[in-house]
């Protein structure tokens, strides 16, 4: 009698707890805030930033601009796994997307730039990248009226480096996305998850992934460094010209010679953030393949494979890292609450380049 | 499906204006392509490298060479460039598939679905 009691008793439960909708579920998980809007950029600056953008006379040899690396259509990121450099010169990582990085705090794989528009420089002066004096960039467009108009009614005066990267950074700053699924799931909107969506936000969000132990917060990332193991490209050590690069940028950053990228140790000079990698932000990570530093990975089934696995090999890779085995259907609901990720963003086409 | 290439010699580099020149040189004599991949194979452009490439082909290189010094296919070079220009095109490679275009090297995939989504649209009525 007592145990018919029990079996009617665990099975009106379990009936109970199927019944337990998935969002009441996911109420129990660490879900961040929605992201907040950023304050409103002031229209004049963001005008003449798209210009600067979008134009090649930022490159010493007038064919690169930022668009080149940062391209609209592909969320401002490029698709190719090692990023584009200086004509007949070879880069060394992949380039990062530019959607939401108004929110950011920490900028480059190696977090070398504490701000936007220190970030916003770099590149332009970059031996490999856009290869142009800065302050040769400032007479150079001092000289096109259009541009001298431009900055008058953005900045009240003329030409400087300062409102060239404040303009510049004032444009990337309206790159938003903040309506992917998730966002909405996270306003309220319920069922603008799928079923398989929210099994892998659980597995994101629960002990199953444990992934929101670095990618945390509404951009779902610490914006820390961590080691995950990640295998260096053959070919950036094989190639002289990839060699080249990567011993300039040691060279510049104080640091010895190495046969690896030193991640994170470029900047703080401690062994222990040698190939320490900023964890990225994750929205419209299904556009911005492929992944990593160094791209090593084509496809986000193979970076959910990766972290699978514990990570690669490092013996200074991060304790975090452990095997998760996860089935092959959990893998698949991983994937797609990462997709639940991707939004949309205002198009941007190339304006005609002011003056000549 | 048709492929075009339109040349676009980068202005910085020696011998890249006499390198598409070669290659018209060798198109006249219906080995475009196959000089076309000897050449980037190859990599080395001087003048003797680009003669040696077309006896390789068994061109006829007496014709390749007196057109490739007299610069006879200068001005269809000169042409695309002016073209890339008016596009503001400035990247070379640069690929314009159905209107969409894709700056630089990129893996096949990027290609595969560009290639796809234009072939969608051509079976739905378009181009």
């Amino acid at each position: 009698m007592k145990d018919r009691f029990l079996q009617r008793f665990i099975f009106i439960l379990s009936c109970l707890l199927l019944l337990v909708p998935g969002p009441l579920m996911a109420r129990q998980l660490p879900l961040p805030e929605p992201l907040q809007l950023l304050p409103a950029q002031d229209p004049a600056k963001v005008e003449l930033g798209k210009a600067l953008f979008f134009d090649r006379r930022l490159s010493g040899d007038g064919t690169i601009s930022c668009a080149v690396c940062h391209v609209p259509d592909e969320a401002y990121a490029d698709g190719r796994k090692i990023s584009a450099a200086y004509p007949t010169n070879k880069h060394w990582r992949h380039t990062i997307g530019l959607l939401n990085v108004g929110y950011l705090d920490t900028f480059f794989w190696d977090g070398r730039s504490k701000g936007l528009e220190q970030q916003a420089q770099g590149p332009i002066h970059s031996s490999f990248e856009m290869n142009l004096n800065p302050r040769y960039l400032v007479a150079k467009l001092r000289e096109i009226p259009e541009y001298q108009q431009l900055f008058e009614q953005a900045w009240g005066g003329g030409v400087t480096l300062e409102r060239i990267v404040g303009s510049l950074s004032a444009f990337e700053r309206t790159l938003l996305i903040t309506d992917a699924p998730f966002d909405r799931y996270l306003k309220g909107q319920k069922d603008a998850l799928s079923a398989d969506a929210q099994q892998g936000m659980a597995i994101f969000y629960g002990k199953r992934g444990n992934c929101a132990q670095c990618h945390s917060g509404s951009l779902l990332t610490d914006e820390k460094f961590y080691n995950l193991g990640v295998a260096e490209l053959p070919e950036l050590s094989s190639d002289p010209q990839h060699r080249s690069t990567r011993n300039f940028f040691l060279g510049e950053m104080g640091v010895e010679s190495m046969d690896r990228d030193p991640g994170h140790y470029a900047v703080t000079h401690k062994k222990g953030d040698i190939g320490a990698f900023r964890t990225p932000p994750l929205r419209q990570v299904e556009q911005t393949g492929p992944y990593m530093h160094n791209g090593s990975f084509a496809s986000l089934a193979e970076v959910i494979e990766f972290f699978n696995q514990g990570g690669g090999y490092d013996p200074d890779k991060t304790e975090r890292l452990k095997p998760l085995g996860l089935s092959a259907g959990e893998k698949l609901a991983l994937e797609a609450f990462l997709n639940s990720l991707t939004g949309t963003y205002q198009p941007v086409h190339a304006p005609p380049p002011p003056g000549y | 499906m048709r492929l075009v290439i339109k040349h676009y010699p980068y202005r910085y580099r020696d011998y890249s204006y006499l390198a598409a020149q070669a290659a018209e040189a060798a198109r006249v004599q219906g080995k475009f392509w196959e000089y076309f991949d000897l050449m980037t194979h190859e990599k080395r452009l001087t003048r003797d490298d680009l003669i040696g490439y077309a006896r390789q082909l068994k061109l006829d290189v007496p014709r390749f060479t007196k057109e490739l010094d007299s610069e006879t296919h200068r001005p269809r070079v000169e042409k695309d460039v002016q073209l890339a220009r008016e596009l503001d095109f400035y990247q070379t490679p640069t690929f314009v598939i159905n209107g969409r275009t894709l700056v630089g090297e990129r893996p096949i995939e990027s290609f595969r679905q560009v290639i796809d989504t234009a072939l969608a649209e051509a079976a739905k009525g378009g181009r």
